[in-house]
């Protein structure tokens, strides 16, 4: 206490002396280790932040490749199906038809050589919907020469009115045919229906 | 792909490292200022040590939002200030409850008599008595022998500022102490 004895004695040099002297005192050996071992628990809790973000990066880049990668599938599969559902509307070259299936004669339209206004062709609205006329309607087939000669007649009948004697002249075989003989029908008679004979009055 | 995510992440991973080499740095370095920045405001050796982590689990958990690693010290000792003063606060409430029911104990053991323990006790009575203000000026001050800018750093003022703190903390504490030479608590 003697730098206290007096008032002038208790100056700012002995207040700071004092007080380093009252502050200096050192945390015990174990306070390093204990500040440590909480930090690593912390750390051990609480996983990097970085491992965070990779993982979600990782997992948001699987994500989008499997959407991309599935819509890629399904375009293909759709673009498959629709090729196989145009190929046997199309006219094998050869003038032979390779593939089974009924031949279209039908002079009414000039329809007998193109595709069937099927359903196959129009674009679905769905994602997943498959052509339906694959499955519910007929292919129509045509020789190449047949869809040839067709092609021509209309062309022909749409532009110039058909000459028959030429043709006659042309196919004497078609003139040669006489015409058919008077069709004669039978008259037609009723026979009035009756219980046979044998199974009526049998009874007992 | 998988190639660069990889090298993406052991760079982060690495960085990371990197992350946790400095704070074991700055660990190694503060840990003395952050109990003795405790210890200024509790004077309880335990209780100093018990903030003094709790201010480093925080500072471990924001470390990497800190921009300016420079200014750890600062931030750590903002820090075990705030979280010294609540633990004062809430010590003084339970001591006030245990006081109610306490027995009455003797004044003095045979060690309080020691002229140098006696002459602390006085100078940490005339401590508490300043506002917390003028107290974070002064322990400061008095750990590790910090100067005026450091002072200033520390607590993120201006050095006249903390010069103007530091002249009012030291006239009053000769004040008070002068007052308690001149009157002596009775034993």
């Amino acid at each position: 206490m003697d730098d206290h004895e007096s008032a002038e004695a208790l100056t700012d040099a002995a207040l700071d002396r004092d007080l380093e002297a009252a502050l200096a005192v050192d945390p015990s050996p174990e306070f390093g280790v204990r500040v440590r071992t909480r930090v690593q628990s912390e750390r051990d809790a609480a996983p990097s932040p970085w491992r965070w973000r990779i993982m979600a990066a990782a997992a948001c880049v699987a994500i989008i490749a499997l959407v991309v990668g599935t819509s890629r599938q399904d375009r293909a599969r759709v673009a498959r199906e629709e090729s196989t559902v145009r190929r046997p509307a199309t006219v094998t070259s050869g003038g032979q038809d390779t593939r089974p299936g009924p031949v279209a004669q039908d002079s009414t339209a000039g329809q007998a050589f193109r595709p069937a206004p099927t359903t196959a062709f129009r674009k679905s609205t769905g994602r997943r919907s498959r052509p339906r006329a694959a499955v519910g309607e007929p292919e129509l087939l045509i020789a190449a020469g047949e869809a040839r000669a067709l092609r021509q007649l209309f062309s022909n009948a749409r532009t110039a009115p058909i000459d028959l004697p030429s043709l006659q002249e042309a196919a004497p075989a078609i003139a040669a045919l006489q015409p058919p003989s008077e069709i004669a029908f039978p008259p037609i008679t009723f026979e009035p229906i009756g219980p046979a004979p044998a199974e009526e009055g049998d009874r007992q | 792909m998988h190639e660069y995510v990889g090298r993406l992440a052991d760079g982060l991973v690495a960085v990371d490292d990197d992350v946790e080499r400095e704070f074991e740095t700055r660990l190694a370095e503060s840990s003395t200022l952050a109990f003795r920045v405790a210890f200024g405001v509790l004077r309880q050796r335990q209780d100093a040590e018990d903030v003094a982590q709790e201010a480093f689990v925080k500072a471990y958990r924001c470390f990497r939002q800190l921009r300016d690693r420079d200014r750890f010290r600062a931030w750590l000792v903002r820090m075990t200030w705030r979280l010294a003063l609540d633990r004062q606060r809430s010590n003084r409430r339970r001591a006030t409850r245990e006081l109610e029911h306490a027995t009455p104990t003797p004044a003095a053991n045979a060690a309080d008599t020691i002229v140098a323990q006696e002459r602390t006790a006085q100078l940490w009575q005339a401590i508490d008595r300043l506002s917390d203000k003028l107290r974070a000026v002064t322990i400061l001050a008095g750990i590790e022998g910090h100067d005026l800018r450091e002072v200033a750093l520390l607590l993120n003022l201006p050095e006249g500022t903390v010069k103007s703190r530091l002249f009012l903390a030291r006239r009053q504490l000769k004040e008070q102490l002068q007052w308690t030479i001149t009157n002596p608590p009775r034993r």
